[in-house]
């Protein structure tokens, strides 16, 4: 019998554990170590921030679909990982801290014979002043990364629709709290879901509205621009969001690192190196991300952390990190089995690998900052890489060390990003927009690098119906209902 | 060497310029052949993909001399205005709401990094250009209204389809065979919606004769969605690199005509029926 443990139980570890559990039967075993007892669709925490979701709709209980599916749950944190064992013990094990089930505090060893960490980011708050210390949120701005950070931001939101109600002018900031951020998707999202809540309750003209962002381009994403269809044309996501912005009067700031926050202001500096504060009375800003922090220790117990782990935290794997220059970025760099270099029964998946390099066009401020969206590893790459690892676990289990690994490169994915801009059955709105390959392959695309033949839907009801729609299914796939593994990733 | 400007219908008009990324002798080149195109033409500023090439690569002649700006950015953009513009693709002209202030961000031919600040009509003829390098004209920068009559007034549309012909690419169709479905079940439920207005003002022969009609139509649609779904799934598997979330859409979409349907069919239970 053997053990695969899996680290996160977010959209990666989930779908990695629920897959391995039912491919490998009651043979072999499935630990999961999470330290929250609830699953939480990420995506619809935007809605829970404009409240129009309440925290229990975009979450569940996890230990009773664990159990249903014979997967071992364990409600800890993982700490360290010891791929070699330990003096007098050559089995490896992953050290945890429970954070439930009665046991909080109390620390374990649980030993695996395959392990895969898929512990997603830790909202590094602490990267920029005021933003917060390490990992948890500072007073003065709101965040939607969690469903509790979402339903304060409603919170905090409602108290200035409030204040908007009776006539005073506020100002709302959302964007990115650091050059080197991700996940302006999210922030987009939330931007456009609070104008549509502020029109729908009658406050929109107090309320000045303003977007703020590391991306030197409007529409940029961390992709270095989508592109989707609008009237029948293939457009550029720079064009369509841009014209998006001025429809519903909302300004921006772009290229911009957001270097302190202070209560009611940002001091940021821009790409041509000049400096500028901007006020407001709410601000949402997304933190950058790092690696959860876990830490290696060989054999001996000397520290190997940085031999499994990039210096961002995140985990490395058959990728290729030589540093290299924009021009020779190849998609080949980008990894295809997930594996870790040095100890092959360990993996990483979704946000938790660390990547080669950014896929946007890297740029700094003439001081040198680097202002640029680190790359995006959305809820489909990082479902179709769990379950693509799950595979090669389960082969590797049951046909030897030799099996034929799984593989899913990023550079031969697309993306459909499917981006609400307001929700409701009947005037809901949202854009669809598409990439093809997420990163870049330049030899096979020269120029872009990208596929821009490839499209699909455009921006308007349809869209958020969709997007509505994709809540449903994703919440009925992670609950095991009957069926769950037709639903796609 | 002077090179053609591309003019309506070229396709090309429409490609998505990507960033330069190596600073030699084939971008001194492009330098070269779009400083000389513009001579030829006395044009003050030009994209490379005016000439056909799908670089970010913008040259602009002030005062005698042609300096190039290669993967421009824009930032710090304040003030609106209107004003009319002209493309060098399209023989017309329309008004257009620009920045009147803004700092452009670029790159000069050794990949040194500058900035600059724009206003007026430099920073109009910047906004101009930059569009031109995201695969766009100003006819994308017009009201809806404004555009549906340009692409009316075009003959051929506002060039739909970027493909160069010849370059038909192998591996993702640009329209699938379902949306073809989608758009007959769509009609369909249309054709039925329509027959629901009879009752109104029709006699009772010719509701009657519609009610048959709507009859056979309902289920033919609920058909039309259930192949869409299995034609869908079909294709998707076939193209499954081209990405991954068709599934989803498909679901999304088959939904959508779902519940479309269901409306269709409680409207033609309540209404059609009795009357
Ligand atoms: C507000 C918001 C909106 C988004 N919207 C979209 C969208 O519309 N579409 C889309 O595709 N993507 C979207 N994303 C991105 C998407 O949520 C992520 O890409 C996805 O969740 C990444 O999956 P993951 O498994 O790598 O990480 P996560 O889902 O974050 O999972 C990581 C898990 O690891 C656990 N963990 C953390 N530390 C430890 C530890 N030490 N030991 C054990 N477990 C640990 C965490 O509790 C968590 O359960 C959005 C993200 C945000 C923040």
């Amino acid at each position: 019998m053997a053990r695969l443990v899996v680290l996160g139980g977010g959209v990666a570890g989930h779908t990695t554990a629920t897959f391995a559990a039912k491919w490998l039967g009651k043979e072999h075993e499935v630990v999961v170590v999470t330290p929250n007892a609830k699953w939480n669709w990420i995506p619809s925490n935007i809605w829970v921030g404009v409240g129009e979701m309440s925290k229990e709709e975009v979450t569940f209980d996890l230990a009773p679909v664990y159990e249903k599916a014979g997967i071992t749950f364990k409600q800890a944190k993982a700490v360290s990982i010891n791929p070699e064992g330990k003096e007098g013990a050559d089995k490896p094990f992953v050290t945890i801290e429970y954070t439930g089930q009665g046991k909080a505090g109390e620390s374990e060893e649980v030993t695996y014979d395959y392990i895969v960490n898929a512990t997603g980011p830790k909202l590094n708050f602490g990267a920029t002043p005021g933003l917060g210390e390490g990992s948890q949120i500072g007073e003065n701005t709101v965040s939607v990364c969690t469903a509790d950070h979402a339903v304060h931001a409603n919170q905090e939101l409602r108290k200035i629709f409030e204040k908007a109600a009776k006539g005073e002018k506020q100002k709302i900031l959302v964007g990115t709290g650091h050059g080197m951020c991700t996940c302006q998707g999210a922030a987009f999202e939330y931007i456009f879901n609070i104008e549509h809540e502020a029109r729908k309750a009658g406050v929109r003209d107090n309320l000045e509205i303003k977007w703020i962002s590391n991306e030197s381009f409007l529409g940029d994403f961390g992709m270095g621009g989508l592109h989707m269809k609008v009237g029948g044309y293939v457009v550029s996501s720079r064009i369509f969001t841009e014209s998006l912005f001025a429809e519903r009067g909302v300004e921006y700031i772009t290229g911009a690192h957001v270097s302190k926050v202070e209560k009611g202001k940002v001091d940021y500096e821009l790409l041509d190196g000049s400096t500028g504060e901007e006020p407001f009375d709410f601000a949402m800003l997304i933190p950058p991300f790092a690696g959860v922090g876990l830490k290696a220790y060989n054999k001996a117990g000397e520290d190997i952390t940085d031999t499994v782990f990039a210096p961002n935290g995140f985990m490395k794997v058959d990728a290729d990190y030589t540093p290299k220059p924009y021009e020779e970025w190849k998609a080949s760099d980008w990894p295809r089995k997930y594996q870790n270099p040095t100890y092959s029964n360990m993996f990483a998946a979704g946000i938790a690998f660390a990547p080669p390099h950014i896929i946007s066009k890297p740029m700094k401020s003439a001081n040198g900052t680097p202002i640029n969206p680190t790359p995006p590893r959305t809820g489909m790459p990082s479902g179709i890489i769990g379950k693509a690892v799950a595979h090669s676990v389960c082969d590797l289990i049951q046909n030897g060390a030799n099996a034929h690994l799984h593989e899913a490169s990023m550079a031969e994915m697309g993306a459909a990003c499917v981006a609400s801009a307001g929700k409701g059955w009947m005037d809901g709105q949202a854009a669809a927009m598409t990439v093809y390959p997420v990163v870049p392959d330049y030899e096979k695309y020269p120029g872009t690098g990208r596929d821009t033949d490839y499209t699909f839907g455009e921006i308007g009801l349809a869209g958020h119906w969709i997007k509505h729609i994709l809540h449903y299914l994703f919440i009925y796939k992670a609950k095991l209902k009957p069926g769950w593994t037709l639903i796609p990733e | 060497m002077e090179q053609p400007l591309l003019k309506y219908p070229d396709p090309r008009i429409r490609l998505i310029s990507g960033n330069v990324r190596f600073f030699n002798e084939t971008l001194t080149d492009i330098i070269a052949d779009m400083t000389d195109t513009m001579k030829a033409n006395d044009l003050e500023a030009l994209s490379a993909i005016q000439i056909g090439i799908q670089y970010n690569v913008i040259v602009l002649r002030e005062n005698g001399t042609f300096t190039p700006y290669i993967n421009a950015r824009f930032i710090k953009e304040e003030g609106k205005a209107a004003a009319v513009e002209r493309s060098t693709y399209y023989d017309f002209t329309a008004e257009v709401e620009r920045y009147t202030s803004l700092t452009v961000v670029y790159e000069d031919e050794t990949g040194q990094m500058h900035s600059r600040d724009a206003r007026g009509d430099l920073a109009r003829t910047f906004q101009h250009h930059l569009d031109y390098a995201y695969g766009s004209t100003f006819v994308d920068r017009v009201p809806l209204a404004v555009k549906k009559q340009i692409d009316a007034y075009l003959d051929q549309g506002l060039v739909k389809d970027n493909r160069v012909k010849g370059e038909e690419s192998e591996t993702c169709p640009t329209v699938f065979v379902r949306d073809y479905i989608k758009r007959a079940y769509r009609y369909g439920m249309l054709a039925v919606a329509v027959t629901f207005t009879l009752p109104l003002f029709a006699n009772a022969e010719w509701v009657a004769w519609a009610v048959t009609i709507d009859k056979i139509a309902i289920p033919l649609v609920l058909a039309l969605i259930m192949a869409y779904f299995f034609y869908a799934e079909y294709e998707a598997k076939k193209y499954k690199q081209c990405t991954s979330c068709q599934t989803g859409n498909i679901l999304g979409t088959v939904a959508i005509g779902f519940v479309q349907w269901l409306a269709l069919s409680a409207v033609f239970y309540f209404w059609m029926l009795p009357s």
